[in-house]
C-alpha cells in the first residue's frame, strides 16, 4: 500500500503531504526533510526508485518519485506496489492536477492545497489505488467543484451582503442587526435559491 | 509534463504583489492564505518562519474562538491552519473546530471539515469519537458527495474501536446504485479488514459479490481484499483462480471498456494486480499453476507496446512467472524479458531488471551469468540504488569461491556511502551471510575491515548507533541458535562486535552476554584463536557482580589451558572481573578505536637493540634481505616479466582496493615468505589477485594476439585454422576499440570471472555469446587456476612485472602492435602467421625467410604441393614485410640466426649449387627458376615452393635420377669435398624434399660413391641441433622418388627405405628408426614433428618375396592420445614392397617418457597368421613445440597459471656468455621459444601439444641457473624440468 505522498519543492518547502499511516508530527516534518534530502541530491539520470528507508516503515519500503520543474512528488509505499506503476500513477496525478488546474503550477498547489487533497482523495483511498481513470478522477472532482459553485450561488451573495451591511457607516442599524446571527444563517437561508 | 508545471516560483513574487495580474486573481482573491503565502516566502530563516507562523496560528486561534466567525471564514481558517500543519507547527486548537466544520458544513465547508480532520486527527486521536455522529449522518445522506466524503474519512482514520458503528452502513453501501459509492465501501471494508479482520469476517459473501460486481472498477477495488487475504492464507482461495485467470484473460483481451485503458494498455494496474495474486495463488502448486500458463503467456506476448506501463506488467508477470510451479516455456521468455530489463538504456528499467535477477537468481543463476558484464557495469555505476541493487544481487549468488570478491566490492560500496544511513540494514544482513557463508575460506583482512568499519563507524553517531545495535541485536540472535556451523571467523566476529558493542543495547545485562559467550566457550569445535578472542570479549565485559561468577569458571577452566594465551586471558578476566575500577581503566567502554596507536616501528626496543649492538651484536636483516645476499649481491628483479593489459588493470586495482586496514599489512611483514615481503605492498597485491586472478579469466585481448598460445588447438590441422579464424573474426566484432576502451572492458571480464565462478555449474560461463572456443578456454583456465597454491606470489609478480614490463615497452619500439593496428588483414592474419611461425621454429633453417615459407604454410598446410598454389607463395611474399618486421621483433629468430652458422656458410655457396642446377640440361623448367630465386635471401622462399612442387608437377621423376646423379658427380668435380655437406644440404633445403640423415648411408650404397659419403650425423631425437643438421646433411630427391616408385633392382638384400611423402618432407622429422622386424616384416618409423602432432609414420616392409595378405596394423598407448583411429588395415604387401600408416600422437597427460605400443599382424604366403609386436618410446620432448609469443603476452600467460615448479640448474661452462649459452641448448634441445632475454634472465615459452603451455623463467646467478617452470598443467612443469636437466646433463 502506499504510505505517504509528498509534494515539496526544489527548496524541500513541503507543498502538500498526506500520510496514509500515522506518524506524530514531528516524524512527519523529519520524513519530509529526510526524504528531500534523499531525493534532492540524486541526479536528473538517474532512477526514480529509492529504497530501503528508514523513516518509513524500514526496509521494506520504497520511494518513487518524480521531479517535474520546481516540484518533486514523492510517493512512499511498501514492497508490494510496483514501481513501475506507481510511476505511472504519479503521472496520472500530474496530468489531473494539469487539468484541473490548467497549466498547474508550483502556486496553485499552494493555495488550494484542499483541491489537490481532494483530487488525491479520488485517486487513492486509504493508502489504496482507487482510481487509475484520469477522466474519472475529473469526473468526480468536477462533481464537487460543481457543488462548490452552486454553493458559491449560494453562499457568496450572502457573504457579500454582509460584508456590504458590515461595511455600512449607518450609525443607527448595527445595534438592531445581530451581524454573527445573520452570518450563521446564511447559508441555510432557503430563500436565497 | 514539465512545460506544464512551467509556471515556478521566480512567478512567486509577482503573483504575490497583489498586482491586477490576470493570473493572480484568482490567487489573491484568498488574501489571507495569500498574504501568509507570500511572508512565509519572503522569510530567509528557519528561525523568522517559526516566529511568523507563531503570530498567524495565534490569529488563527483567535479567529476561530470568536463566535462571529462565519463557516466560511472557518473553512478558509482551515486552510490556512492546514497549511501550518504541513510546515510542521501544531494547531490543535483548530481540531475541534474541523470536525464541527465537518459537521455543521454543507458542501464545500464540509469537504474541507473533514480534510482538515483527516489531515489532523488520526486513528488514536480522542476527538474521534465526536466525529462518529457525523460519519453515520452523512453515510445515511442521499448526497453522493457526503456519502463520499464520509467513506473516506472512515476509510482513512477510523480506528478499531468504533468500526462496528458504521459497519452495517458501510456494509449497505455494497449495493449502493453508484459504482463509486460500491467502490470506497469496499475500500472501507478492506481498511477494516486489515485493522480488524474479525469484525468483517461475517461479509466474506460479500465481497466475493463485489469481486463479482458488474463495474470492473468495483471489482479492482475487491482485489485489494483478496489480495491481502490470499497472502494470509494462500491455500483457502485456490479456487479463485481459475475466476482470476478469466478475468485477466478478459482483461489482456481487451474486453474491458475503453476508458479503463492507460496509454492503449488495457487496466494495467488492475492487470498487476491480478499477476500478483496469481503468483501467490500458483506458489508451489503445479496444478494450480498450470491453470494461468496460458494467460500468462498472453499477457507476455500483448504487452509489446514499448510503454513505461507495459514493463510495469512485465516485470509482474516475470515474477509471477518464476514465483509459480516453473514451466520451461514460460521461463524461458520470462528471461528474455528480463534480459529486456537489464539490456534496457533506461535506468528504471535496468534497476528492475536488477531486482528481477535478484529474484530469480536463485532458481537459475544461469541468468546472471547471461548478464553478468551488464552487472559489473552496475556495479559502478553513478546511481548508488543501483550499485545497492547489484550488490544485493550479488549477495545473492554469492558462494564459497567469489565470496571475499563480492565482500571486498561491498566494504567498497559502503564505505563510499557512509552518509547513506539505507545501507545500514544492507551491512547486518549480507555481513552475517556472507561470514557464515564464506568463513573460513575468507582472508582476514575482510571481517577485520568490517570491525573497522563498525568500529570507526560513519560520520553521524545515530547511524553509528543503528549499525552497532544492529549488528549486537543480530549476534545475539545467531548465538542462541545452534552455532556449531559457524565459521571461526564469524564467532570471532561475533564476540567482538559483542564485547565492544554489547553496552549499546539498553536493558541487556553484560551477564546474560557473557554467558552466551561462555557457552560458546564449550564447544569441542572452535579453536584456540576463536577461544582467545571470546575470552577477550569476555573481559571486556565482566563488569559487576552478576558476572563474576561466569567469569570466574571461565577462568577456572581455562587458567590451566595448556594455551598461554589462553591461560594469560583466563587470569586477565579474572582480575578484571574482580576489579571494576582496573578493568574501566585498562579497557574503556567504546574506545575500541580512540588512541589506538601501534608502534610498528617498535621503537621502544631501540634501547635493546642499540645495547645488543652495543655489545657486538650483528645488526638486523629482514629476512628478504637475508636470502637476496645468499643468492647474489645485486639483482636485477625477481621476477619474471609480464605486461601491459594486466597491469593497467592492476593499477585501476591498485587505487580503488587498497585495504583499508593495517591489519593484513603487519601479517604482509611478519610473512615468512621472502617474497612476500619483498616488495612490502602484499597487500593491494593481493587485492589485485582478489579481483582477477584467482579464477584464471582470461582476458579478451589475451585471445585476440595469443591464439596461437592458446592450449587448444584442435588436432586437426584444418579445424585448427578454422578455430583460430573464427575467434579472430569474431574478436573484432566483441571489441572494437582496442586501448584503452578495451582494458576496462577486461578489466570488468575479469571481474565478471571472479565475481561469476562457480555458478551455472553445467553450463559455462558465457561471455556475451562468444564463440563456444572462447568460454572453453576460459573453463579450462579457470579450472586448472583453481588449486594455485602460490597464489600471492601470483599477484606479486604481476605487480612487478608491471613496472618491468612498462620500461620494456617503453624502450622498445613496437612493430608488432603498430602493425596489429594498422590494417584488418594483418590483424586477421597475425595469429595464423604466429602460429605459424612456431612451425617455422621447428623446421630445419632459422633463415630470415624461413617464417615466410612457413607463414604460408600455415595458411594452407597443402600449398607445397600444387602448383596451382604458386600465385599464393608470391601474395604470402607480399607480406613479408610485415611478417618479418614481426619477426624482427622476435629476439629468438635473430638470435637463432645468428646461430646457424651452418646455413649462413651454406648460404654463401648456394650460387655454386644453384649454377651447377641450372646447368643441368635435364632440369625442369622450376628448376630452371632457381638460379635467380635462390640470388636473393627474400626469394628464398619461391625456390623452395617451386621446386618443392618439381617433383610432382613436372611429372619427369624418371629424369630426377639424372639429375642426382649428376649432381652425385658434380663433388668429384668440386675440389673440395669438404664442401659437399653443404651442398647437398643447399639442395635439399632448396627443394624442400629433405629426407632423412641415415638415408646417407644408404644413398652410398646404390651409387657406391664412397669419397663423397657424407659424415654420418648423430640421429638422437632429442637433439635438435643434431636433427637439423642431420636433416641438413642428407640426400637428394632422386633417392625418395626411387623409394617411392620402384627399388632399384641393385639393391638387394638390403632396406631401401622409401622417403617420407613429398609435403612431410619440409616439416621436421626424425631419421628412419628401425622398430622391429621378424622373417617377413621389417618395421621402422619416422616422427614427424608436426606443429599440432607427432605424427609417426610407420613403415612396413615386406622383406620376403612373396605378398603379404591381410596386413593390419593396430598402435596403442596408455599414455598418449593417438588421433584418428588406431587401426590400420592392408589388404596386401607386395614382395619387397612397402606400405606406410601414420598416426598422430598426442600427450594429454605430461609425461617424462611414454611408450607406444602396437602390432602387426599379417598373413604370410603360407596362410599362417603373424603377429609382429612392437614399441617405441617416446619422450617429452617429442611433443614439444615452441609457443611463439611475446614478452608482453608471456606476461600475462604467465599470470595466469598457476602450476609452476623452481630448481637451480648448473649453467654451462662458457667463457664469452654462459648464461646465454645454455639458455641456447636449452632452446635448442628442449625446442623452445626463447622469448627474451633481459640481463641475467630470460624467459623462454613452449607448448606441450595437443597445446598446453608452459613458459620458462631463467635467472642466472653465480654459476647457477635458477629455472622457474609454470603451465596450467599440472605435471607439465616438473617434467619439462626434468628435460632441462638432461639437456643440460648431456651437454
Amino acid at each position: 500500500m502506499i504510505k505517504a505522498i509528498l509534494i515539496f519543492n526544489n527548496h524541500g518547502k513541503p507543498r502538500m503531504s498526506k500520510f496514509y499511516e500515522h506518524y506524530s508530527e514531528d516524524t512527519e516534518q523529519q520524513i519530509i526533510r529526510e526524504t528531500f534530502h534523499l531525493v534532492s541530491k540524486r541526479d536528473e539520470n538517474v532512477c526514480n526508485f529509492l529504497e530501503g528507508g528508514m523513516l518509513i516503515g524500514g526496509s521494506d519500503n520504497k520511494l518513487i518519485y518524480r521531479h517535474y520543474a520546481t516540484l518533486y512528488f514523492v510517493f512512499c509505499v511498501d514492497s508490494s506496489e510496483s514501481e513501475l506503476g506507481i510511476l505511472d500513477l504519479i503521472q496520472v496525478f500530474v496530468e489531473t492536477l494539469d487539468k484541473c488546474f490548467e497549466n498547474v503550477c508550483e502556486l496553485d498547489l499552494i493555495f488550494h492545497v484542499d483541491k489537490v487533497h481532494n483530487i488525491l482523495a479520488e485517486m487513492v483511498m486509504g493508502g489504496m489505488v482507487l482510481e487509475t481513470n484520469m477522466n474519472e478522477i475529473i469526473m468526480q472532482v468536477d462533481a464537487q467543484n460543481k457543488m462548490e459553485k452552486s454553493e458559491a450561488g449560494i453562499a457568496g451573495a450572502p457573504a457579500r451582503a454582509v460584508s456590504a451591511v458590515k461595511n455600512m457607516n449607518l450609525p443607527e442599524i448595527p445595534r438592531n442587526i445581530n451581524i454573527g446571527d445573520i452570518s450563521i444563517k446564511v447559508p441555510n437561508l432557503p430563500s436565497f435559491k | 509534463m514539465s512545460d506544464v508545471v512551467e509556471k515556478t516560483l521566480t512567478a512567486l513574487p509577482s503573483l504575490l504583489s497583489l498586482d491586477p495580474q490576470p493570473g493572480a486573481g484568482k490567487l489573491s482573491a484568498s488574501s489571507k492564505l495569500g498574504n501568509l503565502i507570500r511572508s512565509v516566502t519572503e522569510l530567509t530563516s528557519k528561525h523568522e518562519e517559526e516566529k511568523l507562523i507563531k503570530k498567524e496560528l495565534s490569529a488563527l486561534k483567535e479567529q476561530v474562538s470568536s463566535p462571529n466567525t462565519s463557516l466560511r471564514q472557518m473553512r478558509e481558517i482551515m486552510v490556512r491552519a492546514i497549511y501550518c500543519e504541513m510546515l510542521g507547527y501544531e494547531a490543535s486548537f483548530s481540531y475541534i473546530h474541523a470536525i464541527k466544520l465537518a459537521q455543521q458544513g454543507s458542501g464545500l465547508e464540509k469537504r474541507v471539515g473533514y480534510l482538515a480532520v483527516s489531515l489532523f486527527l488520526n486513528e488514536g486521536h480522542d476527538l474521534l469519537l465526536l466525529l462518529v455522529n457525523t460519519v453515520l449522518k452523512d453515510l445515511q445522506s442521499t448526497n453522493l458527495i457526503e456519502v463520499c466524503m464520509a467513506l473516506t474519512v472512515v476509510s482513512q482514520i477510523f480506528p478499531k474501536d468504533m468500526i462496528p458503528a458504521v459497519l452495517p452502513l458501510v456494509e449497505d453501501k455494497l449495493t449502493h446504485s453508484k459504482e463509486i459509492i460500491r467502490r470506497k465501501a469496499v475500500l472501507a471494508l478492506y481498511k477494516f479488514y486489515l485493522i480488524a479482520p474479525n469484525q468483517v469476517q461475517h461479509i466474506h459473501d460479500k465481497f466475493r459479490k463485489a469481486l463479482c460486481d458488474k463495474d470492473p472498477g468495483v471489482m479492482t477495488a475487491s482485489l485489494h481484499i483478496y489480495l491481502q487475504m490470499i497472502k494470509e492464507s494462500p491455500d483457502s482461495f485456490k479456487e479463485l483462480t481459475p475466476s482470476l485467470v478469466t478475468i485477466l484473460k478478459q482483461v489482456v483481451g481487451g474486453k474491458l471498456p475503453v476508458e479503463f485503458n492507460y496509454h492503449s494498455v488495457p487496466a494495467p494496474w488492475l492487470q498487476m494486480q491480478l499477476l500478483r495474486m496469481l503468483a501467490l495463488l500458483g506458489k508451489e502448486d503445479q496444478s494450480v499453476s498450470e491453470l494461468m500458463y496460458d494467460v500468462l503467456d498472453e499477457s507476455l506476448r500483448r504487452a509489446e507496446i514499448n510503454h513505461n506501463i507495459t514493463y510495469a506488467i512485465l516485470y509482474e508477470c516475470v515474477k509471477t512467472i518464476y514465483t509459480i510451479h516453473p514451466k520451461s516455456e514460460l521461463l524461458e521468455k520470462a528471461a528474455k524479458c528480463i534480459g529486456k530489463f537489464v539490456l534496457s538504456p533506461k535506468i528504471n528499467l535496468k534497476y528492475l531488471g536488477l531486482k528481477a535477477l535478484t529474484y530469480v537468481v536463485q532458481q537459475d543463476p544461469n541468468l546472471a551469468l547471461q548478464h553478468q558484464m551488464t552487472i559489473i557495469e552496475c556495479l559502478d555505476h553513478p546511481d548508488p540504488i543501483i550499485k545497492r541493487e547489484t550488490l544485493e544481487l550479488l549477495y545473492r549468488i554469492t558462494n564459497g569461491q567469489n565470496v571475499s570478491v563480492i565482500v571486498q566490492k561491498m566494504l567498497d560500496f559502503l564505505r563510499q556511502s557512509k552518509d547513506e544511513h539505507t545501507t545500514i540494514d544492507l551491512v547486518g544482513k549480507t555481513m552475517n551471510t556472507v561470514f557464515s557463508l564464506g568463513g573460513d575460506e575468507m582472508q582476514q583482512e575482510i571481517p577485520s575491515s568490517f570491525l573497522r568499519l563498525l568500529a570507526e563507524g560513519f560520520d553521524s553517531a545515530e547511524e553509528n548507533l543503528q549499525l552497532r545495535l544492529n549488528a549486537v541485536d543480530s549476534y545475539l540472535a545467531l548465538l542462541q541458535t545452534d552455532t556449531s556451523h559457524l565459521p571461526q571467523r564469524f564467532l570471532q566476529v561475533i564476540s567482538w562486535v559483542l564485547g565492544e558493542f554489547s553496552f549499546l543495547k539498553v536493558g541487556l545485562e553484560p551477564s546474560v552476554v557473557l554467558a552466551q559467550l561462555g557457552r560458546l566457550l564449550e564447544q569441542s569445535r572452535i579453536t584456540t584463536e576463536t577461544r582467545s578472542w571470546v575470552l577477550a570479549a569476555m573481559c571486556k565485559l565482566c563488569g559487576g557482580a552478576a558476572c563474576a561468577g561466569v567469569a570466574g569458571e571461565v577462568a577456572g577452566r581455562y587458567g590451566g589451558s595448556l594455551s598461554t594465551t589462553l591461560r594469560q586471558q583466563a587470569l586477565e578476566l579474572i582480575v578484571l572481573s574482580r576489579d571494576g575500577a582496573l578493568k574501566d581503566r585498562t579497557l574503556p567502554q567504546n574506545a575500541s578505536w580512540d588512541g589506538l596507536e601501534v608502534d610498528s616501528s617498535l621503537s621502544f626496543l631501540d634501547g635493546f637493540v642499540s645495547d645488543a649492538l652495543a655489545q657486538g651484536a650483528a645488526p638486523y636483516k629482514p629476512p628478504h634481505q637475508r636470502q637476496e645476499e645468499l643468492s647474489q649481491a645485486k639483482v636485477l628483479n625477481f621476477e619474471p616479466y609480464g605486461l601491459s593489459m594486466p597491469i593497467s588493470l592492476s593499477t585501476c586495482s591498485l587505487t580503488d582496493r587498497q585495504s583499508p586496514t593495517g591489519f593484513s599489512l603487519s601479517s604482509g611483514l611478519s610473512g615468512n615468505s621472502a617474497e612476500l615481503s619483498h616488495k612490502g605492498g602484499l597487500l593491494k597485491m593481493e587485492g589485485v589477485h582478489r579481483v582477477w586472478g584467482k579464477e584464471g579469466y582470461l582476458p579478451q585481448k589475451e585471445a585476440t594476439e595469443e591464439v596461437p598460445a592458446v592450449p587448444i588447438l584442435p588436432p586437426v590441422p584444418s579445424h585448427q585454422q578454422g578455430g583460430a579464424n573464427s575467434v579472430q573474426t569474431d574478436i573484432p566484432g566483441l571489441a572494437p576499440v582496442p586501448g584503452q576502451a578495451s582494458v576496462q572492458e577486461q578489466e570488468k571480464r575479469q571481474l565478471a570471472s571472479s565475481l561469476f565462478v562457480g555458478l551455472g555449474l553445467q553450463n559455462e560461463p558465457c561471455l556475451m555469446g562468444k564463440p563456444e572456443v572462447a568460454p572453453q578456454r576460459f573453463r579450462r583456465k579457470a579450472r586448472l587456476q583453481e588449486p594455485a597454491g602460490g597464489s600471492d606470489k601470483l599477484s606479486e609478480s604481476s605487480y612487478s612485472s608491471h613496472s618491468t614490463m612498462d620500461s620494456l615497452l617503453d624502450s622498445s619500439p613496437a612493430p608488432l602492435l603498430e602493425e596489429e593496428l594498422n590494417t584488418a588483414a594483418p590483424l586477421g592474419r597475425q595469429p595464423i602467421t604466429t602460429s605459424s611461425l612456431g612451425e617455422g621454429q621447428n623446421t630445419t633453417s632459422s633463415l630470415g625467410e624461413r617464417p615466410n615459407t612457413t607463414s604460408f604454410l600455415g595458411e594452407g598446410p597443402n600449398t607445397t604441393s600444387s602448383l596451382g598454389e604458386g600465385p599464393n607463395t608470391t601474395s604470402s611474399l607480399g607480406e613479408e614485410p610485415n611478417t618479418t618486421s614481426s619477426l624482427g621483433e622476435e629476439p629468438n629468430t635473430t638470435s637463432s640466426l645468428g646461430e646457424e652458422p651452418n646455413t649462413t656458410s651454406s648460404l654463401g655457396e648456394e650460387p655454386n649449387t644453384t649454377s651447377s642446377l641450372g646447368e643441368e640440361p635435364n632440369t625442369t623448367s622450376s628448376l630452371g627458376e632457381s638460379p635467380h630465386t635462390t640470388s636473393s635471401l627474400g626469394e628464398g622462399l619461391n625456390t623452395t615452393s617451386s621446386l618443392g612442387e618439381g617433383p610432382n608437377a613436372t611429372s619427369s621423376l624418371e629424369e630426377w635420377p639424372n639429375t642426382t646423379s649428376s649432381l652425385g658427380e658434380w663433388p668429384n668435380t668440386t675440389s673440395s669435398l669438404g664442401e659437399w655437406p653443404n651442398a647437398t644440404c643447399l639442395l635439399g633445403e632448396g627443394l624442400t624434399t629433405d629426407s632423412l640423415p641415415e638415408e646417407g648411408p644408404s644413398i652410398t650404397g646404390p651409387w657406391g660413391e664412397g669419397p663423397t659419403e657424407p659424415p654420418p650425423l648423430p640421429c638422437d631425437p632429442e637433439d635438435t641441433l643434431g636433427y637439423q643438421s642431420g636433416a641438413e646433411g642428407e640426400d637428394e630427391p632422386p633417392e625418395r622418388s626411387d623409394g617411392a616408385t620402384e627399388p632399384p633392382p641393385s639393391r638387394t638384400g638390403r632396406e631401401t627405405p622409401p622417403g617420407l611423402p613429398t609435403e612431410l618432407l619440409e616439416l621436421p622429422h626424425s631419421e628412419l628408426l628401425s622398430l622391429a622386424s621378424d622373417h617377413s616384416l621389417a618395421l621402422s618409423v619416422w616422427k614427424v614433428y608436426r606443429e599440432e602432432a607427432l605424427e609417426l609414420h610407420l613403415l612396413i616392409r615386406n622383406s620376403c618375396s612373396s605378398s603379404l595378405q591381410g596386413v593390419s596394423m593396430q598402435l596403442t598407448s596408455d599414455h598418449l592420445k593417438v588421433l584418428g583411429g588406431a587401426n590400420r588395415v592392408f589388404p596386401s604387401v607386395d614382395d619387397l614392397g612397402t606400405v606406410t600408416s601414420q598416426y598422430s600422437v598426442v600427450m594429454e597427460m605430461p609425461l617424462v617418457h611414454a611408450m607406444v605400443g602396437g602390432a602387426v599382424t599379417y598373413h604370410s604366403q603360407s596362410e599362417s597368421a603373424n603377429e609382429l609386436q612392437f614399441s617405441l618410446g617416446l619422450t617429452l620432448t617429442d611433443f614439444i613445440r615452441p609457443l611463439l609469443l611475446s614478452t608482453e603476452d608471456y606476461g600475462r600467460l604467465w599470470l595466469s597459471f598457476s602450476h609452476d615448479v623452481k630448481q637451480n640448474l648448473q649453467l654451462l661452462p662458457d667463457n664469452e656468455d654462459p648464461f646465454s649459452a645454455t639458455l641456447n641448448v636449452l632452446k635448442e634441445k628442449l625446442q623452445l621459444h626463447l622469448v627474451e632475454i633481459i640481463g641475467t634472465e630470460g624467459i623462454m615459452a613452449c607448448q606441450l601439444l595437443p597445446g598446453y603451455p608452459c613458459l620458462l623463467h631463467c635467472h642466472a646467478h653465480t654459476g647457477s641457473l635458477t629455472v622457474w617452470v609454470r603451465s596450467p598443467v599440472p605435471d607439465l612443469p616438473d617434467c619439462l624440468l626434468y628435460h632441462c636437466q638432461r639437456a643440460l646433463q648431456e651437454r
